[in-house]
């Protein structure tokens, strides 16, 4: 560091702070007594107080637009616009999802009851008809009807009709099912 | 929001009732009164980062923005100011890396002849002065131009500037010293 090097950065806070009105009392009278004798330091001054006032001068702040605060309302006003438009159109899609997807279910669900049904009842028949050739079905009449009493040979034969169909078609219903799936 | 409009106040409101309003959830009224306190010194920030009014006063507008989002998250961690400020300076530097991706905020070397310079030589500004002024900040690096800038635009408020910035005074003071010296180094090797 050279001596101008040292010197300078002994004072120039010094100028500084007394360009700014930040200097302390005792470093005021160490600063005037210096300066009043450094020809340096009061070519140094002298430019930092020309610079002061320039910058002073020329750096006022600009003026802010008189409809600042229209503007930032406005925006904030069209932000929250937005964003209900954006919760709304997302509601929409969510109700048309939903919509379809209990669409889609329903269908599922038609599909299976329907055909679980028909292939219950034609499985059913077939069951019977075969269980009649094999006389499991007279044997099944007769041991009821012996039990709940004559007379009821009918009804319990449709009632083991349902019962058969029933069963039958809940398997084939659920299985149609896990197939559409 | 048609509230929030007419509910903007005449005067301007301390820290501390915008605060209560934000304690009680009364968002809308709490920026109402947030605005008129703070349009200005944000204004001021921005415009000693980024140096152009008109980008100034986007990026402001961006800043409240940003703030009314905000403001039912801040849970007062920090004081207002702080947090206001602290979303200022990050949008203006968001704005900067966009825009002015070529700057670097640690060069501080950028020494050379400045022919505009010459101008901080005469006593008296002209006309073209303030021209002259932004040309020759334009020569200093980054932090130093803001600290410069905002120092002069606070009405030479150390504290105001440094809050601001969000940096210690003793930072502030050392980059605005610094400053003026480099810019009375520059004027000399023009003269």
């Amino acid at each position: 560091m050279t001596e101008f090097e040292q010197h300078d950065a002994q004072w120039n806070d010094l100028l500084q702070d007394q360009i700014d009105g930040e200097l302390v009392a005792s470093d005021r009278v160490a600063l005037d007594s210096h300066v009043a004798g450094c020809p340096r330091c009061r070519a140094q001054l002298s430019k930092l107080k020309r610079l002061d006032h320039l910058l002073h001068a020329k750096l006022e702040p600009p003026p802010l637009s008189s409809t600042f605060d229209q503007q930032v309302f406005a925006r904030i006003h069209a932000m929250n616009e937005q964003a209900q438009e954006r919760t709304r159109r997302r509601m929409e899609r969510e109700l048309q999802d939903n919509l379809q997807a209990l669409s889609r279910t329903w269908r599922r669900s038609l599909l299976s009851v329907i055909g679980g049904a028909i292939a219950g009842v034609a499985l059913a028949l077939a069951f019977l008809n075969w269980a009649s050739e094999a006389s499991l079905a007279k044997s099944l009449v007769t041991a009821a009807t012996n039990s709940v009493g004559q007379g009821y040979g009918n009804v319990i034969q449709v009632l083991i009709t349902m019962i058969v169909g029933a069963a039958i078609g809940a398997g084939v219903s659920r299985l149609m099912s896990a197939t559409v799936d | 929001m048609s509230q929030l409009a007419i509910t903007q106040p005449v005067g301007l409101a301390s820290d501390a009732y915008i605060q209560q309003h934000l304690q009680s959830g009364n968002f809308r009224d709490a920026f109402a009164l947030l605005l008129p306190h703070y349009r200005d010194k944000v204004f001021r920030l921005c415009f000693g980062m980024l140096q152009q009014r008109a980008w100034a006063e986007d990026v402001s507008q961006d800043v409240f923005l940003r703030i009314w989002r905000a403001l039912p998250g801040f849970a007062g961690q920090s004081s207002l100011s702080t947090w206001i400020y602290a979303i200022s300076r990050n949008a203006c530097l968001s704005e900067l890396r966009k825009k002015r991706p070529q700057i670097s905020i640690d060069d501080d070397d950028e020494d050379g002849y400045h022919p505009e310079i010459a101008a901080l030589s005469v006593a008296d500004a002209d006309d073209t002065a303030t021209v002259t002024v932004n040309q020759m900040l334009e020569q200093l690096p980054e932090r130093y131009r803001q600290a410069v800038t905002l120092f002069y635009m606070e009405d030479k408020s150390y504290e105001q500037t440094a809050a601001s910035l969000g940096m210690p005074l003793g930072t502030v003071k050392a980059l605005l010293h610094r400053a003026r010296k480099r810019l009375v180094e520059l004027a000399k090797e023009v003269a």
